[in-house]
């Protein structure tokens, strides 16, 4: 194809209307046709007409029934969301595998096992039930920081349903080198079980557990990269559920 | 909440009501994985996509104008359209597609399907785009649902990028000609 070095004519970007509104363009001439139709209403109102079409262009696809599991899965990846990211699309809104490749990925990995226990554990769902509704539904407790953790705040929000502990932490001291925030949960009789690690000072952080089982959630910094079995730190914040 | 609109619902989902999104998840989520489904052609990404797009929906409500009249649920599909064919895109190693910023802008069209009934307009649809010259209507689909850019349809179907560009915008047009015809509603 032979290059021009005229600018392109209003009849030329016209005719990529239909490309533009089916964002088949090249991208060059994205910016070529963006910019032409910032100055011409003819363009702008043409355009407004075949994105009538391509609006209607979902419904040539059948409806599919999707399965149960992704229901829960949104409903637990929106849980998991920090509170008030709702209306401040400001920071821009990155895509889930993005999100998961810049951030926390053990945070998603603990949320996928934790979903894979929602559904392996549907039959210990009985026993759930029959307890009283009000325990059913999610609960936030705020954290409490000891001096050790000065500064540091957030809660656990604890969703029985799911059975998800999340928690939500920012600003834990900093963290010495080759050490990792560790979080425990402990026992009603004062077992402390890992609940995973991470090294952001701000953190999200879901575990597979039944919170009935779980009477307090801590934090503590231990050796890296994999933390250890046991506390050996002094606790940096705490909750009691 | 089943009796809400889906204007209320979103403004609900603004208003941080997860259950809200779950209501409009009830309520498109089958018409949001059948696309996605048609697009990427297995369970596993498509669900994925639909996954990505409603946390997309739980964390643009705020942005979503209902003054400019724009449809719910097509906002909701152009998301989950987009994310689709991100992945797609990305399976396939081509290039992602242009920013839903940008895509977004083009919503802010007040639409001309804000309450007709899904089903209605499903058969409405399908009988304009069989209405359409085959070649327009291939070239359509290999662009919305295939993701393809108009030089690799050109590719597919051995014509002339000119031809092919002109195949989009004029099949286009024709669709939303018919399809704003009184008397098809």
């Amino acid at each position: 194809m032979a290059t021009t070095t005229t600018p392109p004519s209003h009849d030329d970007l016209r005719e990529l209307l239909g490309a533009y509104a089916l964002d088949a363009l090249l991208p060059s001439e994205r910016v070529a046709l963006k910019a032409h139709l910032a100055t011409c209403p003819a363009c702008r109102e043409e355009l407004a007409e075949l994105r009538r079409a391509v609006e209607a262009l979902p419904y040539l696809a059948d409806e599919r029934h999707p399965p149960d599991e992704l229901r829960d899965r949104i409903g637990a990846a929106v849980a998991a969301e920090p509170r008030g990211a709702t209306g401040t699309a400001a920071g821009g809104p990155i895509s889930l595998a993005e999100a998961r490749r810049r951030r926390q990925p053990v945070w998603w990995a603990l949320a996928t096992a934790a979903l894979l226990l929602v559904s392996l554990g549907l039959a210990g769902w009985n026993v759930a039930l029959q307890r009283q509704l009000s325990a059913m539904t999610p609960r936030t407790v705020a954290l409490t920081a000891t001096d050790a953790g000065q500064g540091a705040r957030g809660a656990v929000t604890v969703m029985p349903k799911e059975q998800v502990v999340l928690l939500n932490v920012s600003d834990l001291p900093p963290l010495p080198a080759n050490m990792v925030y560790e979080v425990w949960m402990i026992h009603p009789d004062g077992t402390p079980v890992p609940g995973g690690v991470f090294t952001g000072q701000t953190a999200r952080h879901a575990m597979a557990a039944d919170p009935a089982s779980v009477a307090t959630v801590a934090i503590t910094a231990e050796p890296g990269p994999t933390g250890l079995p046991a506390p050996s730190g002094q606790v940096m914040v705490a909750a009691s559920l | 909440m089943t009796d809400a609109s889906d204007a209320d619902l979103i403004a609900a989902v603004a208003a941080g009501r997860q259950e809200a999104l779950m209501a409009l998840y009830d309520r498109h989520g089958g018409m949001a994985y059948g696309l996605a489904y048609r697009v990427l052609g297995d369970a596993g990404t498509a669900e994925e996509a639909v996954q990505d797009a409603f946390l997309q929906v739980w964390r643009r409500a705020a942005s979503f104008d209902l003054a400019r009249g724009s449809a719910v649920r097509s906002w909701l599909l152009t998301i989950v359209h987009h994310r689709a064919i991100d992945l797609l895109r990305k399976r396939s190693a081509r290039s992602t597609p242009t920013p839903l910023e940008d895509v977004a802008e083009l919503l802010s069209v007040p639409s001309a399907w804000p309450e007709v009934e899904a089903t209605l307009l499903r058969e409405r649809v399908r009988t304009a785009i069989g209405a359409l010259p085959t070649e327009q209507r291939q070239a359509i689909e290999l662009a919305y649902f295939d993701g393809l850019s108009h030089r690799e349809i050109a590719e597919r179907t051995g014509d002339p990028i000119g031809t092919v560009k002109g195949r989009l915008r004029l099949g286009l047009r024709k669709l939303s000609t018919m399809l704003a015809e009184p008397g098809g509603a």
